[in-house]
């Protein structure tokens, strides 16, 4: 017994020092990102912030005034926590615009809550700096012990590594030239979001509970986007980038419903959801415009200008 | 269960403490029986994790090789022995064509039929394959050959038995076991050995790096280049593909390593299978030092029956050719296996041709041969990962198409795969030097805490947290 309790704690005493070797290099790692310089051009004063839709979608080249600092494959919470510092960095800046389209909203699809967060730090590796904790939806990833490994893993943390702006760090424009909008299987097609939303609830119109009950962490960094904007006196815009043949995703009732009750009146929208392109060569897939969409959608909005709604001129124009 | 997912790690350190809580607890009484059903009923739970219901097919090929063995051993006549040993053989390939080649075979007949004019559709059979099927069915029937030879005694006891055939750490990728060797530890009542043990633990540790830091880091790159071929050219193909050379390596050597040390801790060894396979010098060494259990495996039961090679020259081909055709359908029911073994065993009778199967060579031109047997070795591995022939042509002839170099969002990942493969060198250069046995790094600190944080270390900076699949698990 006495050999069994011997081997115990040599591994125990492996592990926990092995563990603790882990942690420092981290915090080490942690102490380095603070470095990072978030300061744009002067003649910057509108930024785009949001997922890949809008990292996709708009081609800053094409703009003087503005800059596209949205981030593939995370939501807005990438961004939101370093939003007061760029805001405090970058005085120039008036408009904010959120990407927040309904996609974001149905990423909880298919009966199943995304375990928000997790791909973030297993995938896209982006450190935990750049998120902020109140905004984190916590009830998820306790939930889930794969989170606890991924906090461990410094690779979240981009090791190795001295990047000082936020281009480095991959916030910005994304331009893909790929056109795979018909080569998708299903599962990243439109279909596995409505065929398993029908199966569980019986209809596809997803209603203000179900969005309340999926979404929330996603919505709440929207909001908080906002209140941090008016904190700094910068317009916060809700921003919708076009999105290949949105209506057979769902119809805007659920999604409306919910706008209504969580936001304010005085909220503008810019709403370019069905904006309509020559074919379908400018997207890239059902989700992304492609470069040559993202090309043609920022030269006709820096050319006509960003239209803007109110909150209620915007519920109008879509029935409600 | 996978032994990279969290539940293992409820599950593999609580089964530790049963095994030898009750020995030490229950002192003086003799639990080894006991200890073996609770290590069953452990091995049984581990494979329904996956799919509850394929534990039937465990569960068949384990009674029907348990009772031909038994048949066997009262068998009178020679002709009867063999007829049970028929039996078990057609039964347990019976289960393994249904589940494994019966689509592919299928498909092939149909096309066949198809092409002279006969438009007749083959029924489908559409099931998920069991993972580890052809390890527990070849580790079955390892065992039956074995009684029908008298090189293993018959064994009684169903739950010892049962307890072979599925016992959880090499259960679904092996190593494939004899009964000569496990069968006879689940009948030792051996004490806790702290060395052992710490040996094992060390193993696992080594496993783990090589699945985490090598295999899923590396799969990123290989998975982005070879899921999308047409989108990929040049050095990045190549770049994909020396990749895949080293996850299939750290995949299948992390999982056997992980295997052998969990056996370790719970008192039993098993075999090596893997000896440092990329410092091979030719490809007949290098089936020497990779997937030994198998290797050996075919050579005993396929090989030296159809003659080995104390037979003539044009024989010894033959038997060599037949028993990499066979290696290869055993990996999957797929053209590209087939080919991937039927040319292996065309090399290896060049090499015999050559006499290059039994040359020692000087260090300059050791080092020549072991790049030329791995340059081999990376094509190979390319069919082995295709989905298809065509594929696989595609991806071999972009190899040596060469561009601008395009790592595009795997680029970390290389970095890190980069670091942990000079570690995995170092390592296996130190033992093929044999410079391992310097008596620092055999020093009880070094050794037993240094080199296992070193790894933890490691682990934690370099893994991948994934929980990517093991690939012979399809095997």
């Amino acid at each position: 017994m006495i050999i069994v309790r011997k081997f115990v704690l040599n591994i125990l005493t492996v592990i926990i020092v092995g563990c603790l070797c882990i942690c420092g290099f981290t915090w080490v790692d942690i102490h380095n990102l603070k470095r990072v310089d978030f300061s744009l051009p002067a003649e910057k004063h509108i930024v785009v912030i949001g997922p890949s839709t809008s990292a996709n979608a708009i081609d800053d080249t094409k703009f003087t005034s503005l800059k596209n600092m949205s981030r593939i494959a995370t939501e807005l919470t990438a961004i939101v926590s370093i939003l007061p510092r760029v805001l405090e960095q970058n005085m120039q800046i008036d408009t904010v615009l959120i990407h927040h389209d309904r996609f974001e909203y149905l990423y909880g699809a298919n009966g199943k809550p995304k375990l928000f967060g997790r791909h973030l730090f297993f995938r896209e590796r982006i450190p935990f700096y750049f998120y902020d904790p109140t905004i984190i939806y916590w009830g998820h990833m306790l939930r889930n012990v794969d989170f606890y490994a991924s906090i461990l893993n410094p690779d979240c943390y981009r090791i190795f590594s001295n990047w000082k702006t936020m281009d480095d760090w991959g916030f910005g424009y994304y331009g893909d030239d790929k056109c795979v909008l018909h080569d998708e299987n299903e599962e990243w097609s439109d279909f596995w979001y409505d065929s398993a939303y029908l199966e569980k609830y019986g209809t596809n119109v997803y209603t203000k509970e179900w969005i309340e009950e999926n979404c929330i962490p996603t919505d709440y960094a929207a909001r908080k986007a906002i209140e941090i904007c008016k904190e700094h006196n910068v317009v916060p815009v809700l921003f919708f980038t076009p999105l290949y043949q949105y209506d057979r995703w769902c119809t805007w009732e659920g999604y409306c419903d919910y706008v209504k009750s969580y936001y304010d009146n005085d909220i503008l929208v810019a709403d370019y959801e069905d904006f309509q392109f020559p074919d379908d060569s400018y997207y890239r897939d059902v989700h992304h415009l492609n470069s040559k969409g993202a090309a043609y959608f920022s030269e006709y909005l820096s050319k006509n200008g960003i239209k803007k709604y109110t909150m209620d001129e915007w519920l109008k124009l879509k029935g409600f | 269960m996978l032994f990279n997912s969290y539940a293992f790690l409820f599950f593999f350190p609580l089964n530790v403490l049963v095994y030898w809580g009750i020995k030490y607890v229950m002192k003086g009484r003799n639990t080894l029986r006991f200890r073996n059903i609770l290590l069953l009923i452990a091995s049984y739970y581990f494979y329904m994790c996956w799919q509850p219901k394929y534990v039937l097919l465990l569960f068949f090929s384990t009674c029907v090789t348990y009772v031909s063995a038994l048949l066997m051993n009262k068998s009178t006549t020679q002709k009867k022995k063999k007829l049970w040993l028929v039996v078990a053989i057609v039964l347990n390939l019976l289960v393994l064509f249904l589940y494994k080649y019966y689509g592919f075979i299928g498909g092939v007949i149909s096309t066949l039929l198809s092409s002279i004019g006969l438009l007749i559709k083959i029924p489908g059979f559409d099931v998920l394959l069991p993972v580890g099927i052809s390890f527990y069915i070849f580790q079955a029937l390892g065992y039956s050959i074995d009684v029908y030879r008298g090189d293993t005694e018959v064994e009684k006891d169903f739950f010892t038995y049962a307890l072979f055939v599925s016992f959880f750490p090499q259960l679904v990728a092996g190593p494939i076991e004899r009964s000569t060797n496990l069968l006879r530890q689940f009948k030792e009542d051996r004490g806790f050995d702290y060395d052992f043990a710490i040996s094992g633990f060390k193993l696992m540790l080594w496993g783990y790096f090589l699945k985490l830091c090598i295999a899923d880091r590396a799969s990123i790159y290989v998975d982005a280049v070879f899921n999308n071929i047409n989108s990929h050219e040049g050095y990045s193909t190549l770049i994909a593909s020396i990749m895949f050379t080293l996850q299939i390596y750290g995949d299948f050597a992390g999982y056997t390593f992980i295997a052998i040390g969990c056996a370790r801790i719970l008192g039993f060894s098993l075999h090596d299978n893997f000896r440092r396979p990329y410092f091979s010098v030719s490809i007949t060494d290098f089936w020497r030092r990779w997937h030994i259990s198998l290797s050996t495996w075919f050579r005993d039961y396929v090989y030296f029956p159809l003659g080995g090679s104390r037979t003539t020259k044009g024989k010894t081909y033959r038997n060599l050719l037949i028993t990499f055709l066979v290696s290869g359908i055993w990996h999957g029911a797929n053209w590209t296996f087939v080919l991937w073994g039927a040319i292996h065993g065309i090399l290896q009778c060049i090499e015999r041709i050559l006499g290059w199967n039994k040359k020692c060579w000087n260090f300059g031109l050791k080092i020549l041969h072991i790049l030329l047997t791995l340059s081999v070795v990376n094509i190979m591995w390319v069919l082995f990962r295709a989905d298809s022939v065509a594929v696989a042509g595609k991806a071999i002839v972009q190899m040596f198409t060469f561009s601008d170099i395009t790592l595009g969002a795997g680029r970390l990942s290389l970095i890190f795969t980069a670091i942990a493969t000079m570690v995995l060198f170092t390592k296996e250069l130190m033992e093929e030097c044999k410079l391992n046995d310097a008596k620092i790094l055999n020093n009880v600190f070094v050794s037993n805490y240094l080199k296992p944080i070193f790894l933890i270390f490691c682990i934690g900076v370099l893994g991948c947290f994934d929980g990517g699949q093991f690939i012979y698990f399809q095997f």
